[in-house]
């Protein structure tokens, strides 16, 4: 690893780091320098960080999903640190990949996908929004995964709260608690 | 040599050394380091092999998709070996244009990903791991070992070579050193190992190797985070502290 940098694209597979740290054949006379980097690589070849990556394939994943809302996935991408002016974070490129993922999930479920209202939170995660007159669905990206609140106008006119959490990759939840928003499930599903 | 007199001996002899050694100076103050580059390993040994008919490679491949199309992973990137009938198989794939391999064989699962640059791919690394655990079923688990690497650098070559010299005995020809210690955090239970040294690759750098291991069960998100915030920690112990870098 000491002499294993800069080897986007042509890792070495070790099984041990340290194993490969120690095989530092080549020194860093061989190496690009850290000041050199830029030198190096072409700006447009230089290359892109993982986070940069992810955030290039979300974007890219978003393109089967309605116009308006790949527009307001592009622009989640690229918020800068304090887009709120009070120290708000980024938007994490891998909860925004996951936004992407269960969008494209949801919207492949039924033939009238409803757009959902996105919106970041302060934190650098992302909340999804669906409003309909009886029902609502919040669906949010948090440190541990996902938590989900339902919200039901019951037939005795009272209003009616679920919640639930589940993990990052648990999609398949949550395309039960968007059916439940549209009416295929009638039950909340809780468990 | 009476009581009183040797303790004078003494404190003489270790404030000579403190002069020799410079050790008031160096020892004391914290030097700040920026990491540029770094690595995660994990691997997860099983409590017992199992038999490639008990693997179901199937739905282990189909949950890998799943855990991992939102990172770009293709169904067809999934690749199951299957040596024989009995132990000798895999289930690998690769992310981030080969800088993420997971492979799962008879025995262990093995993680790897390396050149992460800045904090936000550090949170990647970390939810690639997570998600592993989280969402492929495996089998019982004996234990995991976790090793990073990173190459961190000082503001200068002059500060990093002001805080190798305690390693250094220019007497015996020794121009730089390292160290590697066996460090105790408050929020990690075991032993972490970790080796400071000069780095090959940036002249003001140091090449950081820590490795422990995490004997429960799975790999959680707040294992995660303890096992990062205790390396930070480690390093502290040798007057290091790191720069975020966004």
């Amino acid at each position: 690893m000491n002499a294993a940098v800069f080897s986007f694209g042509c890792e070495d597979f070790t099984s041990s780091i340290a194993a490969s740290a120690r095989r530092s054949s080549g020194g860093a006379a061989e190496m690009p320098s850290l000041g050199a980097a830029s030198d190096f690589f072409p700006s447009p070849l230089a290359p892109a960080g993982i986070a940069d990556s992810v955030n290039q394939i979300a974007v890219g994943r978003s393109a089967t999903l309605p116009p308006a809302l790949r527009q307001r996935i592009t622009e989640l991408s690229s918020l800068k640190p304090n887009w709120d002016d009070e120290g708000a974070i980024a938007v994490k490129s891998f909860v925004l990949a996951d936004v992407v993922e269960a969008l494209k999930r949801f919207a492949q479920r039924t033939s009238d996908f409803r757009e959902p209202f996105l919106a970041p939170t302060f934190d650098g995660f992302v909340q999804m929004e669906w409003h309909d007159k009886k029902r609502c669905l919040e669906i949010e990206a948090v440190e541990q995964g996902w938590t989900a609140v339902g919200t039901m106008i019951g037939n005795d006119g009272k209003r009616h709260y679920f919640s639930i959490e589940c993990e990052r990759s648990n999609f398949e939840r949550l395309e039960k608690f968007y059916e439940w928003f549209v009416g295929i499930e009638l039950l909340w599903p809780s468990l | 040599m009476s009581g009183p007199l040797f303790k004078q001996a003494v404190r003489f002899k270790i404030r000579q050394l403190h002069k020799e050694r410079n050790v008031g100076n160096v020892f004391t103050t914290m030097a700040e380091i920026t990491t540029r580059i770094c690595g995660v390993t994990i691997e997860t040994l099983f409590k017992k092999a199992v038999l490639f008919k008990d693997a179901h490679c199937d739905d282990c491949s189909q949950k890998c998709l799943e855990a991992f199309a939102s990172y770009g992973l293709r169904p067809t990137q999934i690749v199951v070996r299957s040596g024989d009938q009995t132990f000798n198989y895999d289930l690998s794939f690769s992310l981030f244009n080969g800088n993420g391999t997971f492979r799962i064989s008879a025995e262990k699962l093995d993680v790897s990903l390396q050149n992460a640059t800045t904090e936000k791919d550090v949170d990647i690394v970390q939810d690639c791991i997570a998600k592993v655990y989280e969402h492929v079923p495996l089998p019982e688990i004996n234990n995991t070992s976790i090793s990073a690497t990173a190459h961190a650098t000082f503001p200068s070559i002059q500060e990093m070579q002001q805080y190798l010299l305690r390693y250094a005995n220019p007497a015996k020809q020794i121009v730089a050193g390292g160290t590697i210690a066996y460090i105790l955090c408050q929020n990690w239970p075991e032993e972490i190992r970790l080796t400071v040294e000069k780095s090959l690759v940036y002249p003001e750098g140091l090449f950081l190797a820590w490795s422990t291991v995490h004997r429960e069960n799975k790999i959680s998100r707040d294992v995660l985070k303890n096992a990062k915030e205790a390396f930070e920690n480690s390093l502290t112990k040798l007057d290091l502290t790191v720069q975020k870098t966004n």
